[in-house]
């Protein structure tokens, strides 16, 4: 049975703005590159050791202070030739530890804001 | 997207069978037999099954992949004992155990995924083959929010096994998304992949995948990857789904920073309804503090036929 064309019309619609809610489109670095965000918080800074070297290769890794905590995606971020790390996170409290050779430092917490850096330096025995 | 295919069909504006998600719709026990449609309604489980691949190639060249000298360097984390350390996301006792060797499967179609920046290259995520040259990982690993896409940065190494490189490494030829995690940032949509500039997959394998709309809470899930403190070692651990809502799934398996973008499989019976062997559930993506789970987007509908489509 046809529907008759404003019926049509009105489904059209609503499709179209189901459509719009979607947005899990497929999206590639072969496309327009999108807007970037200053939503995150950026937490940077330098991994040293004992004598206040630059520590090459530490892991660093965040774990949220807030209630509930956020999930912290888990990548893994290592401390360049210079001792500098760089992470992206949501906005929020973080505890932040450096790692390597089976040494870790001391945590050091951070209130990170959205589209805030924090600088914050990370030590190893 | 469905929906609105749905809608178009109503509309009588395009095919009841074209109406459907891109491929993939009802796809047999293999993935070998070839995507078959099906007009008939979505309901219950839908997937494609796990393949085994043809094992150690002789000649990793010859599927397009770069030979990797053992002893290459990768800078990570080095543990001299090969002890862990206290991180939020290992659950009471780290019950990791080392995958060695790396060749049999699914160890071989898990993917060692690293980043290089101003010439060092360095431990950044876990990925697992799903086709012969497509490698599915968390969104964070391809893209971030703050700096983009990582285009020319990663490299991937099927089955690395501390410093050896059985199946070589690939680079990518377009890294893939979706716009809930490039444009929005939702965690919940937080997973993405790489077409490779090889097809490493036929001898390596690659994981099933299904989605399914009952609850899948108390299925056995299984995580294995690359965390970075275990020096480019690939380790596993079991759980099982603890919670889950529509669009993600929270469970209790030991990772660590590195782990993002594992597979968070179960393994399925031959014969199994949409997917046999080893069947993805979920990207892994996020750790959180004890007292709760560790997380990843679930595979939905939706999902799966998208990734498909990136075959």
């Amino acid at each position: 049975m046809r529907r008759p064309l404003r019926m049509r019309a009105v489904l059209l619609i609503g499709m179209l703005v189901l459509g719009a809610c979607g947005r899990e489109s497929a999206t590639s670095d072969q496309d327009p590159p999108p807007t970037l965000t200053n939503t995150q918080a950026t937490v940077t800074g330098v991994v040293v050791d004992g004598s206040g070297r630059p520590v090459d290769g530490a892991l660093v890794q965040p774990k949220s202070l807030d209630s509930p905590p956020l999930p912290v995606p888990e990548l893994a971020v290592l401390s360049g030739p210079d001792g500098r790390y760089e992470w992206h996170l949501n906005a929020g409290r973080y505890e932040f530890t450096a790692t390597k050779d089976d040494r870790t430092g001391p945590p050091s917490e951070v209130t990170a804001a959205a589209g805030a850096t924090e600088q914050v330096e990370l030590h190893l025995p | 997207m469905v929906l609105a295919s749905a809608l178009l069909a109503t509309l009588g504006l395009v095919s009841p069978v074209s109406a459907g998600a891109s491929k993939g719709v009802e796809l047999g026990a293999s993935d070998t037999e070839g995507v078959t449609t099906s007009a008939t309604p979505l309901r219950g489980t839908r997937g494609v099954s796990s393949y085994e691949g043809t094992g150690v190639p002789s000649d990793v060249t010859a599927y397009g992949a770069q030979r990797v000298p053992a002893g290459h360097r990768i800078e990570g984390y080095s543990s001299p004992t090969g002890d862990d350390f206290g991180t939020q996301s290992i659950i009471g006792a780290d019950g990791r155990v080392r995958v060695d060797p790396t060749t049999s499967f699914p160890a071989r179609a898990t993917v060692l995924i690293t980043r290089t920046v101003s010439g060092v290259e360095r431990l950044h995520c876990t990925g697992w083959m799903f086709g012969a040259s497509l490698v599915l990982t968390a969104g964070h690993c391809v893209f971030n929010q703050s700096t983009g896409w990582y285009t020319g940065q990663l490299r991937f190494y099927p089955g690395a096994n501390g410093t050896t490189y059985p199946y070589g490494s690939c680079t990518a030829a377009t890294l893939r998304s979706n716009t809930g995690w490039t444009v929005d940032g939702s965690p919940d949509a937080d997973y993405g992949g790489a077409s490779l500039n090889c097809s490493i997959g036929n001898t390596t394998g690659w994981y099933g995948a299904y989605w399914t709309t009952a609850s899948l809470n108390g299925t056995s899930t299984t995580i294995q990857g690359y965390p970075g403190d275990k020096s480019q070692q690939q380790w596993i651990h079991s759980d099982q789904v603890r919670a889950s809502n529509s669009l993600r799934l929270y469970y209790d398996n030991d990772t660590v920073g590195g782990n993002s973008g594992s597979s968070v499989h179960t393994v399925r019976a031959d014969g199994s309804s949409g997917c046999s062997g080893r069947c993805s559930l979920a990207f892994h993506a996020y750790g959180v503090g004890s007292g709760t789970h560790n997380s990843g987007p679930r595979i939905t509908e939706s999902r799966f036929n998208l990734v498909i489509g990136w075959r």
